[in-house]
């Protein structure tokens, strides 16, 4: 390197040193950080799969979950890590939680607390043990939500992890799963690998009564996407976000009677669909097939259904 | 307590995103899965950048150098002891794994911006916690760290400056409340300092 060269390097560096300890990064920080850059540490950005190709790797080493306790043990929640823990408790318990919310065993500030994503899905669960219905429904709308985001984001992918709890808790009381409605984009171009790979994983993993169609057979939900808890809370989502964390903050609440009319749409969306579904018999769930599946609906013009009491099979 | 509000954290508590590095361990007893994709997300980018300093190894397969690879190695390798010993010490752990994995060069590529997670999650304002981990976690150091925050939160970069000065001094302060001296040097092998 010349000495010109040199001299400009050196400044080029102090100029970025000095950027980010005007940002308020603390010196050694700034020394790493931009080091990291000069030795070239982030021409390689983390694939979009990478996360789930972990986690994916790691599933046969990672423990098993904790035998579940009675709620009402948990007498002292200092903190939020307190409370998850509890949720995940109440939700393999569930005849034991709610039996503990009647009784008035649950610790007071626990139900401020459960105002959150986590206790909505134990209310849902309740909501299907009384009434028999399915405990909750999404319209899960690719124009709006990437397919990928539900493994590569910890909110969605928790999202979906409680979905397959709050099913099993459905089971166990005897009522039907949740419905998922998902809208596809207009053409199969607009799917790239990664969105046909999160797709294959996701339908074959549901544990929900699925129901596919096209943005036309999804009427006015077609627009939107929307998640329903029991019949009294619901979120709804009308614009294409970049990120996820955009389109979480971007979801709009809904609650009591606007709430009833879309879980009354929305079932009636699925019966709708499920009157004038095509027959395909048994779906194999890999890439390919995906793609034959979406191909079926947005040019078949037919909407597809995949139900849990069928197991594998498409109607 | 309005939903959307209680699933952002921005008043209220907390989700999984937002729990401290020392309470993902406990959580990992109930909730195996979360805890630890959670615990994965946040460093992956970080460790991704040790993989690719780490030195190439003679008599060793493509498996054995592809940063990738590399990378899903030392998170797989590390589940048995994540939650074994103290909590608070899981990302010490976690630092000798990665040493173990790849190298001393690889750990020290990253050490400083990996060590700074500890009392990233202590800072109390949510927002600022989950800003400021995301421009560690991710992005600090790189030219257009501005313009991909401000891409990121969907804010101007004027805003993103000044959110990086204000989150940055509510981290000096977390950091100086939350952890006595000794205990700082504990937690990260002095490599944070007081």
């Amino acid at each position: 390197m010349s000495a010109i060269d040199r001299t400009v390097d050196l400044a080029s560096r102090a100029a970025h040193m000095a950027g980010l300890r005007d940002l308020g990064f603390p010196e050694y920080v700034a020394q790493e950080a931009v080091s990291a850059h000069e030795s070239g540490l982030f021409s390689m950005q983390p694939p979009a799969d990478l996360l789930r190709r972990t986690i994916d790797q790691c599933e046969d080493v990672l423990a098993a979950p904790a035998v579940a306790a009675r709620p009402e043990a948990l007498a002292a929640w200092h903190d939020i890590s307190e409370v998850l823990a509890a949720y995940y408790m109440a939700v393999t318990d569930l005849d034991g939680a709610l039996e503990s919310l009647k009784m008035g065993h649950w610790p007071s500030h626990a139900s401020r607390s459960f105002g959150y994503l986590a206790g909505e899905c134990l209310a849902a669960a309740g909501f299907a043990k009384e009434t028999g219905q399915r405990p909750m429904m999404l319209v899960d709308n690719h124009n709006l939500i990437d397919p990928d985001w539900w493994l590569s984001d910890s909110w969605f992918s928790e999202v979906s992890d409680q979905f397959a709890a709050v099913n099993h808790a459905a089971r166990t009381v005897l009522a039907p799963p949740s419905a998922v409605v998902m809208v596809l984009r207009p053409s199969l171009d607009d799917y790239d690998h990664r969105a046909l790979q999160a797709l294959a994983k996701l339908l074959d993993e549901t544990s929900s009564d699925v129901w596919i169609m096209s943005e036309g057979q999804a009427g006015a939900y077609g627009k939107q996407d929307v998640f329903v808890f029991g019949d009294e809370r619901a979120m709804m989502l009308a614009e294409r976000c970049s990120t996820p964390s955009a389109a979480f903050r971007s979801f709009r609440e809904m609650s009591a009677s606007p709430v009833r009319e879309i879980r009354a749409g929305i079932e009636a969306l699925t019966k709708q669909a499920t009157d004038s579904c095509a027959s395909r018999g048994t779906f194999s769930k890999c890439h390919d097939d995906v793609r034959g599946l979406l191909g079926s609906v947005i040019d078949g013009g037919q909407a597809m259904r995949l139900m849990q009491s069928d197991s594998l099979a498409v109607t | 307590m309005r939903l959307i509000q209680t699933i952002m954290g921005s008043s209220g508590p907390m989700y999984l995103d937002q729990v401290r590095f020392e309470e993902l361990p406990r959580l990992y007893k109930l909730t195996p899965k979360a805890a630890y994709h959670e615990f994965t997300r946040r460093l992956q980018p970080l460790v991704l950048q040790a993989a690719q300093a780490c030195s190439p190894r003679v008599g060793t397969g493509p498996s054995q150098t592809d940063p990738c690879g590399l990378t899903i190695r030392t998170f797989k390798e590390f589940v048995p002891t994540f939650d074994v010993g103290l909590d608070a010490l899981v990302l010490r752990r976690f630092a000798a794994v990665i040493r173990r994995v790849m190298d001393k060069a690889a750990f020290d590529a990253i050490s400083r911006r990996y060590y700074m997670q500890l009392p990233i999650y202590h800072i109390p304002d949510p927002y600022e916690r989950a800003f400021l981990a995301l421009a560690y976690q991710s992005f600090v150091g790189q030219p257009d760290m501005v313009p991909r925050l401000s891409e990121q939160f969907g804010i101007s970069a004027d805003r993103v400056i000044d959110q990086l000065k204000s989150s940055n001094a509510s981290l000096e302060r977390s950091r100086q409340k939350c952890f006595s001296p000794d205990e700082l040097h504990r937690l990260t092998e002095g490599l944070i300092k007081p």
